[in-house]
């Protein structure tokens, strides 16, 4: 890997502003590695090298100049193909928008362009951005293991170095899986804080757009790029972004953490993820932090509540599309689709009733155990390539922070003994508490320090 | 539950429910749907009745 690609984000910028490096520099570092990498993983769908290199080019002329334009300005960065990019084809994994061009920007890019970040190409989604797997995507650390989905090539690229941030998209754990499996740190943002206008959806009440990068530090000054009120958005809300600095000391003192050992652990996933999520809360303690057990029983009804809501709601977006088309969706797509479209409406009146129970017992948690941030267990190691991928087969517990709307993070935890990431462990936080949650894994990070292992394929 | 999910049921509801459903797909989605009846027994069991009807989509409500 090139010295340049191992940088930090803010790293990175201060270089740029001092002008030590150059945009052109780190782009042509990244195309680079992408060249060197992705016939090993397909993990872009598209590449905009040359659009690329002239938007560097203008970052340049813009920093000798003296206008930086924020934290992500020159930066590397792309965009899981769910987004719509204006000229860029946007084909969300599926045959049924095969060569769609956008004719506009969604505003996650808009928001990007604007900070003046160059945007490499266009990420891997399973399609439409159903299901945890992605056939075609491996893993960056070995290539025989699936990379999770649905934002598996925003995980794999900043786990390769192929770009310093990417941009995803979380139904039910599409940005939290992704970076478990490919050991990068995934951010899940508050459900508004960042504008889905443009973006194609899936589960319009669950869906949220956040960001995968190597550290939280870096997915705090991606996210700090993103965040903010859209107009455009129904959904967006109309708060001031948080303050997502982070602290240079990792002390953690005064913070109390909740570790949920029960209603998130799911039958079939592996019993690493509890291990794992139970190291962290011993890291956290050394760091300072209080850690007290909770229990949440209404987590019980998180999965039942949020496949149906997910799988109704995709269900009457794509109805009239489906109804025309269908040999172009793919059968796993397709038979989620069906499924939803005979679900009983009652079943859905529930699934929102049973997510307020589940938000409520989220918040009372936090309120009687006066909790800083909320600890359980990720998705654990990736699995094998081939594994059936059939609908609502997949964990969905930890998807109550979709139905709840909180942020939460995934954050690496270590290796196993064969070289696969452990998956990491989430973090959840109160509505708006981002900054929480960052400055908790920014003080583990600094601990342990898993984001300096660089894939096999990265180095090669 | 799980007993009256088969092919000729599910063809029956779509065709209620005008859905089309092409034929390579009827049995594969008796599957799916064998497997959402499991994952969704949770709701069924759950008691609901002073539940408010919907959820607000401001994750800032209620805390």
């Amino acid at each position: 890997v090139s010295g340049l690609l191992d940088l930090s984000i803010a790293e990175a910028h201060r270089r740029l502003v001092d002008g030590e490096i150059s945009s052109t520099e780190l782009t042509q570092a990244t195309i680079a590695q992408i060249e060197r990498t992705e016939s090993h993983v397909r993990a872009y769908a598209t590449v905009t090298a040359a659009e690329a290199l002239e938007a560097a080019r203008v970052a340049d002329d813009e920093l000798s100049c003296g206008e930086a334009r924020g934290v992500l300005h020159g930066i590397p960065v792309a965009v899981k193909d769910l987004a719509f990019t204006r000229g860029i084809p946007t084909e969300a994994g599926s045959e049924a928008m095969k060569g769609f061009v956008p004719a506009y920007d969604a505003t996650v890019v808009t928001r990007l362009r604007e900070g003046g970040a160059i945007l490499v190409g266009k990420t891997t989604t399973s399609e439409f951005a159903f299901g945890q797997t992605l056939a075609g995507t491996r893993n960056a650390w070995h290539q025989d293991y699936t990379a999770s989905g649905s934002s598996a090539g925003s995980g794999v690229v900043v786990a390769l170095r192929s770009a310093f941030a990417a941009i995803g998209t979380d139904t039910a754990g599409s940005i939290r899986g992704p970076a478990g499996a490919n050991g990068v740190t995934g951010l899940k943002p508050t459900f508004g804080l960042v504008s889905k206008y443009g973006v194609v959806p899936m589960s319009p009440s669950l869906d949220h757009v956040g960001v995968l990068a190597r550290t939280a530090a870096d997915c705090a000054d991606a996210l700090s790029v993103v965040a903010g009120f859209d107009p455009l958005d129904p959904l967006s809300l109309e708060v001031e972004p948080p303050d997502l600095r982070v602290p240079d000391e990792p002390d953690l003192s005064g913070m109390r953490i909740g570790l949920e050992r029960t209603h998130l652990v799911e039958p079939g996933v592996d019993p690493v993820a509890l291990a794992s999520a139970e190291a962290a809360a011993h890291a956290l303690e050394q760091l300072g932090a209080t850690v007290v057990d909770v229990a949440v029983p209404e987590l019980d009804l998180a999965a039942a509540a949020v496949v149906t809501i997910k799988t109704v709601e995709s269900s009457a977006y794509h109805r009239d599309r489906l109804k025309r088309d269908w040999a172009r969706y793919g059968q796993n797509a397709r038979l989620i689709l069906e499924a939803g479209l005979l679900m009983p409406g009652t079943d859905y009146a529930r699934a929102q009733q049973a997510r307020t129970l589940v938000k409520r017992g989220l918040r009372d948690a936090f309120e009687r155990d006066r909790l800083d941030a909320l600890l359980g267990p990720a998705y654990g190691p990736p699995t094998l390539e081939g594994g059936s991928g059939a609908p609502f087969t997949y964990p969905m517990r930890s998807s109550a922070v979709n139905l709840a709307g909180m942020p939460s993070i995934t954050i690496p935890c270590g290796f196993t003994d064969t070289g696969l990431p452990l998956g990491g462990f989430d973090l959840y936080g109160r509505p708006l508490g981002e900054a929480t949650l960052v400055r908790v894994a920014h003080a583990y990070e600094l601990a342990h320090p898993w984001h300096e292992r660089t894939p096999p394929i990265a180095d090669a | 539950m799980e007993n009256q999910i088969d092919s000729a049921s599910v063809r029956t509801l779509a065709r209620a429910l005008d859905v089309e459903l092409p034929e390579e797909d009827v049995a594969q989605l008796v599957e799916a749907m064998r497997r959402y009846a499991e994952v969704v027994a949770a709701l069924d069991a759950a008691e609901l009745d002073d539940v408010e009807p919907y959820a607000s989509l401001d994750p800032r409500v209620g805390w």
